[in-house]
């Protein structure tokens, strides 16, 4: 038996503390963190598309990505949907709670492979969450991509994430911002009303030097990945997050586990083609 | 070749009974309702190893890997709450009468439990424990190591390796934690003879045909099952005569998926423990949404078998997951096991 390489525990949280909480819509809240111990703080860095594990005292451990991005330091952010035991607890937590965190984990996006390509970002719903990270990433360090648009659909202005800092792209000179909603009772809405699929046609991208970056709800992906093909992108240059019950998020428990790979170490962020070749995945 | 020293069986109590002095001892144990379990002994006499015993009811990962572990606690104090992790009892252990099966499993968890990233639970224990392996030499009806090329006899993976000839043992030694043990009792070890070595072989030889009713033969179930040419209707049979008990996972000696939860166990605190889970389970794969990607029995078996055999798992993990203890045989209420699915596999 070789020596233990590192001592170190993987499985053992760091302190951290909530700093704000700002609600979104319905059941979804964020949550800005920061680490304990200024050290850690200071030294702790990640990718975008990656995730941590969080500890609720008394609850237990789920994973989240990461909403905020790396290009601003100290405090990091998750934005979370209330769903069950952890997410209860989390959602009864106030500024300045202690919680628990390890990470970051998984392979995040591929940022120096989409540096100076042109980037499509497709959300739906809670996708946002790794997304919002990507996008902020990337407009935090501009020159080094080409043409950015994000395409985000929800049913209501209501079910819109993070939607008062994407209103604010609309009119951006750095990107094309495109946000529709279903339906819009209040009249108020400044964006697209009409199916998200609909906005596809507004856009001109060009397929060989773009990456499509896509998170939402299964059905999602059925229609948006229908839509790249129309546009002949290669199936290397559509990337997905999956998603998997996970619990260790080290590669050791097996939940994860779709076919020989472990999504939370081998992902979330895979290419279309990584993905097709996985036996269970679409 | 191995360091190879002879026992003789009438002082193989007194070998115990130094492994006893150096380390906490582990070794077949039996119950009284007559089953063989590993289990901590403290004399010679409870340590069953004479009469072929069968393999135990529950392989000895559980000491690597228990049913359920401590990881961490944590409690409030003044400053808020803090996590205390639990690290194992890392005082020295002997795992005395280990099967050579067992033995190949514990190696293949090794190098899982040290992939990537290593998992220090796992790894402390192992690295003070010591693995004395006693070889087969009458498999039992439902073994099948001989197929998994993971025993009767091993080449490595052992500190000592015990086989028995007759009225003594000829012993192995494997690693330089094997030696130690055998150096505190020189005049116990003789040197080993012309006679000896001869008859070593011929037991090795003769044992290979004592292998019966269990046989798997695997590599076309590998590459069908790699290629994804399995017909469905085997996955659909599987899946409607299994009952998700999990039964298969927890006596699978190279299986370790767990479970986590915190746990109010104590006045002070919550403990996060780990405990054994199956891929046979429901529950295993259902998401927050509520999406389940394994929602049917078919694709639970399917995925366990795709794990355990496939040839992308093979390159991972360096071999196949299975090591032909034939427990799943035992236990499985639903007669899958690993035999019968390569054979349907095989066939279809
Ligand atoms: C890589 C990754 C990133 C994620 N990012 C976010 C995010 O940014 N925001 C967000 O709100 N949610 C995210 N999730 C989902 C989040 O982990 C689950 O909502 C959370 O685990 C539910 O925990 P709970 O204790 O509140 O619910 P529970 O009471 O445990 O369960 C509610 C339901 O969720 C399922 N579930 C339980 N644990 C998990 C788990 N670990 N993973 C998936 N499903 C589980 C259960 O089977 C049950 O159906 C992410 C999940 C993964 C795998
Ligand atoms: S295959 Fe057999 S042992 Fe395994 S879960 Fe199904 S019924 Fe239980
Ligand atoms: S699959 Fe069955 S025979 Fe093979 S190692 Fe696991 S329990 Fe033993
Ligand atoms: S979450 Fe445990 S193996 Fe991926």
């Amino acid at each position: 038996m070789k020596k233990i390489i590192k001592e170190l525990n993987i499985y053992q949280p760091h302190s951290a503390r909530i700093i704000k909480i700002h609600p979104q819509i319905q059941g979804h809240r964020l949550f800005l963190v920061k680490f304990e111990d200024d050290k850690i703080s200071r030294n702790f860095t990640y990718k975008p598309g990656q995730f941590m594990e969080l500890t609720v005292f008394g609850s237990g451990e789920a994973p989240f990505s990461l909403s905020s991005s790396p290009t601003r330091p100290g405090i990091i952010e998750f934005c979370i949907r209330q769903t069950g035991k952890v997410t209860d607890s989390l959602f009864r937590l106030s500024p300045n709670s202690l919680i628990g965190i390890r990470g970051p984990y998984g392979n995040g996006f591929p940022i120096e492979k989409l540096e100076n390509n042109d980037l499509l970002i497709v959300a739906g719903g809670l996708g946002m969450a790794p997304l919002r990270s990507l996008l902020r990433y990337v407009l935090d360090s501009r020159e080094r991509f080409g043409e950015v648009t994000l395409i985000y659909g929800g049913r209501n202005p209501d079910d819109m994430l993070f939607k008062y800092e994407l209103l604010d792209l609309l009119d951006s000179p750095e990107m094309n911002c495109l946000l529709s909603v279903d339906r819009d009772d209040s009249g108020t809405w400044p964006a697209c009303i009409g199916p998200v699929t609909a906005l596809f046609d507004r856009i001109k991208v060009e397929a060989r030097s773009t990456y499509a970056a896509i998170c939402g709800p299964p059905i999602m992906y059925k229609y948006v990945l229908e839509k790249l093909f129309e546009r002949n992108f290669s199936y290397d240059r559509i990337l997905m997050s999956l998603e998997r019950h996970m619990k260790c998020g080290v590669g050791k428990c097996g939940h994860c586990a779709i076919g020989y790979k472990y999504i939370c170490m081998d992902g979330p962020i895979f290419t279309y083609q990584e993905a097709l070749d996985l036996p269970e995945a679409v | 070749m191995n360091n190879v020293k002879i026992l003789f069986k009438e002082d193989i109590n007194k070998f115990v009974q130094i492994c006893l002095k150096e380390a906490k001892v582990i070794a077949p144990f039996k119950t009284t309702y007559g089953d063989t379990i590993f289990s901590p002994v403290t004399s010679p006499s409870e340590v069953v190893i004479d009469h072929g015993y069968e393999n135990s009811i529950i392989p000895p990962k559980e000491f690597f890997l228990p049913q359920e572990e401590t990881m961490l606690t944590y409690g409030r104090y003044k400053e808020g709450y803090k996590f205390k992790p639990s690290l194992a009892d890392e005082s020295k252990r002997i795992i005395f009468g280990i099967r050579p099966c067992d033995v190949s499993a514990i190696l293949f968890l090794d190098r899982f439990f040290r992939s990537d990233i290593e998992d220090i639970y796992y790894l402390k224990k192992r690295e003070n424990t010591a693995l004395i392996s006693f070889c087969c030499h009458e498999p039992q009806e439902t073994c099948f190591c001989i197929c998994t090329d993971s025993g009767p006899f091993l080449t490595y993976g052992f500190d000592l390796q015990f086989i028995d000839l007759e009225d003594r043992y000829f012993v192995e030694i494997g690693t330089p934690k094997g030696e130690k043990l055998i150096k505190f009792n020189k005049n116990l070890f003789k040197d080993v003879s012309v006679a000896d070595e001869k008859l070593r072989q011929e037991i090795v030889e003769s044992t290979k045909n004592k292998f019966k009713s269990a046989r798997a033969y695997f590599s076309k179930t590998i590459r069908k099952l790699s290629e994804g040419k399995v017909d469905r209707n085997v996955w659909d049979e599987l899946g409607q005569r299994c009952f998700s008990c999990g039964g298969c996972s927890y006596v699978c000696p190279t299986c370790s998926c767990f479970d986590v939860a915190d746990l109010l166990r104590s006045r002070d605190g919550y403990s996060r423990i780990r405990t054994w889970d199956s891929c046979m389970f429901a529950g295993f794969t259902k998401e927050a949404s509520g999406h389940n990607p394994r929602l049917e029995k078919k694709d639970r078996v399917c995925r366990r078998y795709y794990h355990k055999l496939s040839y992308q798992y093979v390159e991972k993990n360096e071999t196949h997951g299975c090591v032909g203890c034939g427990r799943c045989i035992v236990t499985c209420l639903g007669n899958i096991n690993m035999p019968v699915v390569v054979e349907k596999i095989r066939r279809s």
